[in-house]
């Protein structure tokens, strides 16, 4: 049993019955990305987070999204401080949640643009400048934002150009029947993750991201994902195409799918897998369908 | 068959032409339709921009009934041209409410075409034509774009205007041979569908008010070419119908109209010889000066000396007639004005006493009371206006001793009703006087040069007399704009009209310059007839037979096919699509047959693994392939990818044949619940 599986075994303890989900945070992690989830209240977003964070052996932090959260509030803030022994003052900087592996925020669209923006651009650069000076954030940084769908009152949607920085676009959805019936019959899931062990330890976790770099993509493939591009530039049914962003950003997720799948070759089936979650939120709602009815395999 | 997805230019360019092809209608579609083009562009832009969906079943029903009901209140039950052109046009707008597959732009295509050429049912101008055209390049465009959606999604490589260009340019010779050689056929069923507006003109009942109407239109009525000798502007009237049954409150068409008198030989003495293209009217009276004649086979001449045609014009006609230089207008009948003088004599009785009493003091010959009446009318303070008052009961004893104002139809009303009083026979004339000479020496008749006037009997012949110009000489020596020039009414309805601004030169000239383009238009496009082709196949070829004229036009249309088809094989000779797609494609529909499902976008490996699962007599080599494909994936280099597609392909044909041999059905599925993904 490879250490994904195992992986993915001891977090479907967790979270019950959604194991094409489990496998598609996996692969965002493995593939360097972040994570989107767009699910209403109480169906396993921190609960999904935070069993990832403990399967990876990663450290935790979870920011709740108002709108008065401020950028400092995520980053961290210099205080000024009088050391006890010398007596003499300093500014001392307090890292902000952001500082962690595993970065849950929660209700990304409650707050301000302005404090989106401040932890997009640590998604993005992965590192933060307060007053000049650069500090690195963690390794590995994995951010999942989540989003609720249904109360847009009062939010700050996400712009397309922010929604092009996460990976994925997930969604849990409800829990089927048998596996609801395993919920409720089961301990506090909170239990559990505490409980959880480290499965893949930060150097597995390295050498597992270094095979996803080196799968090997072929002729055959690459140009089933130009078609899938163009064919996204030229359709009636999109207002813009895919960026060549999304394009690396669905050969990554790919690749990483054919690590899970065990595999050191992408094919086309791997590039289906992965392209809902990566490609629906930057397009529009059922894109990926389109696409897979369109766009021939093998041609 | 899955539906094809549509490119996003190709939605563009089916909107565009569309929009393109309501232009020749824009003059009379109610606004109601307007809303809906707006509306329905909205809704499709949202669905573009992924704000709505399609609309469902039921918003598009309720957007048919809607429409049903605007077109029937529009058109109030009756097939009208306008009600069902607007029935199509809601039908093609609303249609692209649901513009999303390729069969869809498809019929949006052929519906924008069909809603063009209807245009020209209301317009055939050379700019509609124009217009036409360019409503033709869009809809080719777009089929083009729509039809360039391929598979692999690289539709937005193709030239599309370029392959437009290159497919409209190969379709002009075919354009022009269908042009100068297909048999003008009849219409094959033929729908009164009377236009309600679209046609202007003379109606057969002349009432006060009628004729200042139809000035404010600067519509073509007909234009002519004088072959030789022309007229004096002032002899320019050309009648159209005679008017004899007054009921005390307009004028009505004479029955005699419609009786046939044998068309005499054709004059030899002095003429004036023209021809006359005429806008379609929707009846059956032509334009010609007095005493015309017509040699052409579906012209007649009525007993009132009038030519007119075998049935209503409802398109273009052209003419050739030849007028006497000193006509006479004879009578109906020898015995006409003997037997049933009443005809010309009748009055309403009682209204109008005044005038009554004072044309008995008027001489009773005819000459003589012609001369007095116009001497009436210039001595007293009459006025020429296109604004005349209303006049009530006695109308023609108020306009003539009190109102002293009115248009030409009020003079040559009260004329013939003071010659009936005075007890000579009288009838109105309607049609048009004068017209405009162009600097290329035709003359052209707008629905604003008509005009009404009176014709006398003295015991012999009709002789003209028009009352109006001895109250507005300007009329009929310079014409209509002239004699409001006080006025300042001419055209008044429409101010940008550029026939009312012909002392501005350059208007004047872009004008009559646009005015000569229609004219060439109309006479050697528009007019080009079942005769016309007739004479051009016997001069060119010497066919004289419709049939052997078939053969030929179907012989060159078909040498011109295989040329075309010829050249286009040796121009792109099928370039050699990779064995192996082909094979793949050949066992999707193979398997497609061998109820699997499999769509567009089912992978490989996927689908070895459905018809493995299907058919499990095929593992062995199903699984043989699947090795084969997994090289082709596994390759690195250009080297090894051929050889691994050189194996695949061998390996898919055998896969093929070997599926085309089971039998659907024939092998137990093992349970449903086998992983399908393969690897």
């Amino acid at each position: 049993m490879s250490a994904i599986e195992r992986a993915l075994s001891s977090l479907s303890t967790v979270i019950l019955g959604k194991n094409q989900q489990l496998k598609l945070s996996m692969c965002c992690l493995l593939a360097d990305g972040h994570l989107l989830i767009e699910d209403l209240p109480g169906m396993g977003k921190t609960t999904l987070s935070h069993a990832l964070a403990q399967v990876f052996g990663l450290k935790y932090s979870r920011i709740q999204f108002t709108s008065d959260l401020l950028p400092a509030d995520i980053i961290g803030v210099s205080i000024f401080e009088k050391d006890p022994d010398s007596g003499e003052g300093a500014f001392r900087f307090h890292q902000g949640p952001v500082f962690a592996q595993v970065v849950l925020a929660d209700e990304i669209n409650r707050a301000t643009a302005k404090s989106q923006s401040a932890l997009l651009e640590a998604m993005e650069e992965r590192q933060v400048t307060v007053e000049g000076y650069t500090r690195q954030l963690p390794q590995p940084f994995f951010v999942i934002a989540t989003q609720n769908p249904s109360s847009q009152g009062g939010t700050f949607p996400l712009p397309e150009s922010q929604l092009d920085r996460f990976l994925m676009c997930l969604s849990l959805g409800y829990p089927d029947e048998r596996a609801e019936r395993e919920l409720l019959e089961g301990v506090s899931r909170r239990h559990l993750v505490e409980d959880l062990q480290t499965v893949i330890s930060p150097e597995t976790l390295v050498r597992l991201r270094q095979a996803v770099e080196g799968v090997k993509a072929s002729s055959a493939v690459l140009d089933y994902l130009q078609r899938i591009l163009a064919f996204s530039r030229s359709d009636a049914r999109f207002t813009h195409g895919l960026s060549p962003r999304a394009g690396l950003a669905l050969l990554r997720a790919a690749k990483a799918w054919a690590v899970i799948e065990g595999r050191t070759f992408l094919i086309p089936e791997d590039v289906q897998a992965v392209l809902e979650p990566v490609v629906d939120h930057r397009l529009k709602s059922g894109a990926a369908r389109h696409i897979l009815e369109n766009v021939a395999a093998l041609a | 068959m899955t539906s094809v997805a549509l490119p996003r230019k190709a939605l563009l360019l089916q909107v565009l032409a569309v929009l393109s092809s309501l232009v020749p209608h824009l003059g009379y579609l109610p606004v109601w339709l307007y809303l809906m083009v707006a509306f329905v562009l909205g809704w499709r832009w949202l669905v573009y921009t992924g704000h709505l969906s399609f609309p469902g079943r039921f918003a598009k029903l309720v957007a048919v009934v809607l429409a049903c009901v605007g077109v029937y209140t529009l058109s109030g039950g009756r097939i009208s041209l306008e009600g069902s052109s607007a029935f199509l046009i809601s039908a093609g707008v609303l249609k692209l409410l649901e513009l999303a597959t390729r069969r869809d732009g498809i019929v949006v295509v052929f519906i924008a075409l069909f809603i063009q050429a209807s245009g020209f049912l209301f317009n055939q101008s050379i700019l509609y034509s124009l217009q036409g055209i360019g409503t033709l390049v869009l809809a080719c465009a777009a089929m083009v774009a729509t039809q360039a959606a391929t598979r692999t999604g690289l539709s937005s490589q193709v030239p599309v205007f370029g392959v437009t260009a290159k497919l409209l340019l190969t379709a002009l010779p075919f354009m022009l041979i269908v042009y100068f050689l297909f048999p003008r056929l009849g219409p094959l069923w033929s729908v009164a569908l009377q236009s309600d507006s679209a046609l202007t003109g003379l109606s057969e009942r002349l009432q006060p008010g009628d004729i200042s109407e139809l000035s404010q239109s600067s519509e073509v009525a007909f234009r002519v070419t004088f072959d030789g000798a022309r007229p004096a502007r002032n002899e320019l009237y050309w009648r159209a119908m005679t008017l004899d049954k007054h009921d005390g409150d307009g004028w009505d068409k004479s029955v005699l109209d419609a009786a046939q008198l044998p068309m005499p030989a054709i004059i030899e003495e002095a003429t004036y010889d023209y021809e006359v293209i005429q806008e379609a009217t929707g009846q059956a009276y032509l334009f010609a000066l007095a005493g015309s004649v017509s040699r052409d086979r579906d012209i007649e001449l009525t007993a009132t000396r009038l030519l007119r045609y075998d049935r209503p014009v409802y398109q273009r006609i052209r003419y050739d007639v030849s007028a006497p230089i000193e006509p006479v207008i004879g009578p109906a009948f020898d015995s006409e004005l003997r037997t049933a003088p009443d005809l010309y004599l009748a009055l309403p009785s009682g209204a109008n006493p005044m005038i009554r009493e004072w044309a008995r003091e008027l001489p009773s010959e005819a000459g003589q009371f012609a001369k007095a009446f116009v001497r009436f009318v210039r001595e007293q303070p009459f006025y020429y206006t296109l604004k005349p008052p209303r006049y009530g009961e006695d109308d023609i004893d108020q306009f003539l001793f009190s109102g002293r104002r009115g248009f030409c139809e009020h003079y040559a009303s009260a004329m013939a009703f003071a010659a009936r009083a005075a007890g000579i026979p009288s009838r109105v004339v309607a049609g048009y006087q004068g017209g405009e000479w162009h600097p290329d020496g035709y003359l052209t008749v707008r629905q604003y040069d008509a005009h009404a006037w009176v014709e006398l009997w003295d015991g012999q012949q009709w002789f003209r007399v028009d009352p109006t110009s001895a109250v507005a000489p300007d009329r009929i020596e310079y014409g209509l704009q002239r004699a409001l020039l006080e006025e300042d009414t001419f055209l008044e309805e429409s101010p940008l009209s550029p026939h009312r601004y012909t002392d501005i030169g350059w208007v004047n000239s872009l004008r009559l310059q646009l005015d000569t383009i229609n004219y060439q238009w109309s006479r050697w496009v528009l007019a080009y007839d079942g005769e016309t082709q007739k004479g051009l196949l016997s001069r060119w070829f010497g066919i004289d037979a419709l049939v052997d004229g078939l053969y030929i036009i179907a012989g060159s249309i078909a040498g011109l096919f295989v040329i075309g088809a010829l050249w286009q094989w040796w121009q792109q000779r099928p370039e050699k699509r990779k064995r192996l797609i082909l094979i793949w494609s050949e066992l999707r529909r193979t398997a497609l047959k061998k109820e699997i499902t499999v769509g567009e976008g089912t992978a490989p490996l996927s689908l070895l693994a459905e018809i493995e699962l299907t058919y499990p007599s095929l593992a062995a080599q199903c699984h043989t392939a699947r090795c084969a494909l997994i090289q082709v994936y596994k390759s690195e280099t250009e080297d090894m990818l051929e050889r691994a597609e050189k194996n695949l392909a061998r390996q898919l044909q055998l896969l093929n044949r070997q599926l085309r041999r089971v039998r659907p059905g024939a092998e137990a599925t093992t349970s449903g619940n086998i992983q399908k993904r393969p690897v």
